[in-house]
Order: structure tokens, then C-alpha cells, then sequence
């Protein structure tokens, strides 16, 4: 495989202070919550500020991320049922959105990135599938070394969309 | 907007400004400006600061292609634009 070199993302930093802001600043739902629920199904083990997101929160995450037209005035209702209060389901909303906004851009940067560098052979379009997977990581520590923010926070592959 | 808090729990000054839009524009403020009013230094802030920039700093799309992306990514969402 050739040497790549992914190209600066000029909104990285302020992507990245947002999901800082988001993910780990002062809030009403503790920050570990925060971030399980932006970092989808890979969310950072315990020691490194992560958690589980927590069982009320789980049908509700879900929906967010892959179909918010779905959120009811009844998933609101359930959740302050649950003991939330409207800011921390202001949080869990917010936290989830900019995860899943995040992972899409990503997989959508990677996916464009391979198909602008696979060889132009028969083979091509196998390529630039390994290629888009393969690039992820690539693209997750270039994007921690062009922020100075801690913030770059759970990142996911292309292969978690579905 | 399913939270009250987000429709209308804005802490005095956003209050203020919204309320200043209704008298100058004779309407009800939209959704998105009372999202981005609601806890400013949580979301509203660091979120327009990324926006200005994506949607209206330098960049070889124009502004109107910018947001004509935007809102077929809305309609793909089925989100309103």
C-alpha cells in the first residue's frame, strides 16, 4: 500500500472544542454518561473516563443516532419518568447527535479519501472497501495529532454504519 | 420542540433577545434560534462557532451550494430544514 497522507481538516478544532464542551464540560448528566452516549457501541473502558450508558437511556440513544424523526413526545415522557430532568436529556440528546454526526463525517471522509487514492485497476472498487476500513485508524490518529483539544474523543469506524 | 425548557426556560439576556425578535420580526423566533439560546455555554455557542465556520468561512463552495447540501442532508434525515 502506498503512503498516504490524510489531509488537515480545517474544522477539526472546533469540532473538536464543541465535542469537548459537550462530552466532557460542566453539565447535569455526568460526563462518563456524556460520552458513552457519543461514542455509540465503542465507547472508552472506565479508566479512561468511560461508562455504560445507562438502561433508560439505551432506546432512546438508539433512536437518536439512526432515526431522530422517530423521537416522540412519549420517549420525553418516559425518559422524566425515568428521574431525567429536561437538561439532561437536553445533554443525552446533544451527546448522542454530535456522536453520531461525528461518526458520519468520518466514515464519509475516509470513504472519499480511499476512492480519490485507489489504484485505478479492475480491482479498484475491492480496494477501496479494505481501503476505507483500513484508513479509519489512520484517520482517528491524524486527526488526535492535528487537535491539540483531549476532546478526540471515541471515535468509530465505517464499519459501525450501517 | 419536545423540551419546554428549550422553548421557552431561557435564562434573562437570551430571554431578552428572543423577545426582541418577536417585536422586530412579528413572529416567533424559529426552533434552532432558541436551541442555540438555551445553555449558550454548553451548546449554542461552541456549535455556531463551528458552523460559521463550515457553512460561511473560506471553502471552494459558495455559500448557496453549502447550504443546498445542508438541506438534502436534512431531507435524507428526514429532518426539516
Amino acid at each position: 500500500m502506498p503512503d498516504r497522507v490524510i489531509p488537515p481538516d480545517p474544522y477539526n478544532g472546533k469540532m473538536g472544542n464543541l465535542l469537548h464542551i459537550l462530552w466532557r464540560g460542566p453539565g447535569k448528566l455526568d460526563a462518563a454518561t456524556r460520552m458513552a452516549l457519543g461514542g455509540g457501541q465503542r465507547a472508552l473502558p472506565p479508566h479512561e473516563g468511560g461508562g455504560d450508558i445507562p438502561a433508560p437511556l439505551v432506546a432512546y440513544a438508539e433512536k437518536v443516532r439512526r432515526y431522530a424523526y422517530r423521537v416522540t413526545d412519549e420517549d420525553i415522557a418516559a425518559l422524566k419518568a425515568a428521574g431525567y430532568t429536561e437538561d439532561q436529556i437536553f445533554e443525552a440528546t446533544l451527546s448522542v447527535a454530535f456522536g453520531a454526526a461525528r461518526q458520519r463525517y468520518v466514515a464519509g471522509m475516509a470513504a472519499l479519501y480511499a476512492r480519490d487514492t485507489a489504484a485505478p485497476t479492475p480491482a479498484a472498487h475491492d480496494a477501496s472497501d479494505a481501503g476505507a476500513a483500513g484508513d479509519d485508524a489512520n484517520a482517528d490518529s491524524a486527526d488526535r495529532k492535528a487537535s491539540d483539544d483531549p476532546s478526540a474523543a471515541p471515535e468509530t469506524t465505517s464499519k459501525e454504519l450501517d | 420542540m419536545r423540551l419546554s425548557n428549550v422553548t421557552r426556560g431561557h435564562r434573562l439576556p437570551q430571554k431578552l433577545t428572543l423577545r426582541m425578535i418577536r417585536v422586530m420580526s412579528g413572529a416567533e423566533p424559529p426552533d434552532i434560534v432558541k436551541l442555540v439560546m438555551y445553555r449558550p455555554e454548553f451548546f449554542g455557542r461552541p456549535y455556531s462557532d463551528l458552523v460559521d465556520e463550515v457553512m460561511r468561512g473560506p471553502s471552494e463552495w459558495s455559500v448557496g451550494e453549502r447550504e443546498l447540501f445542508a438541506a438534502f442532508t436534512s431531507r435524507l434525515n428526514s429532518c426539516r430544514f
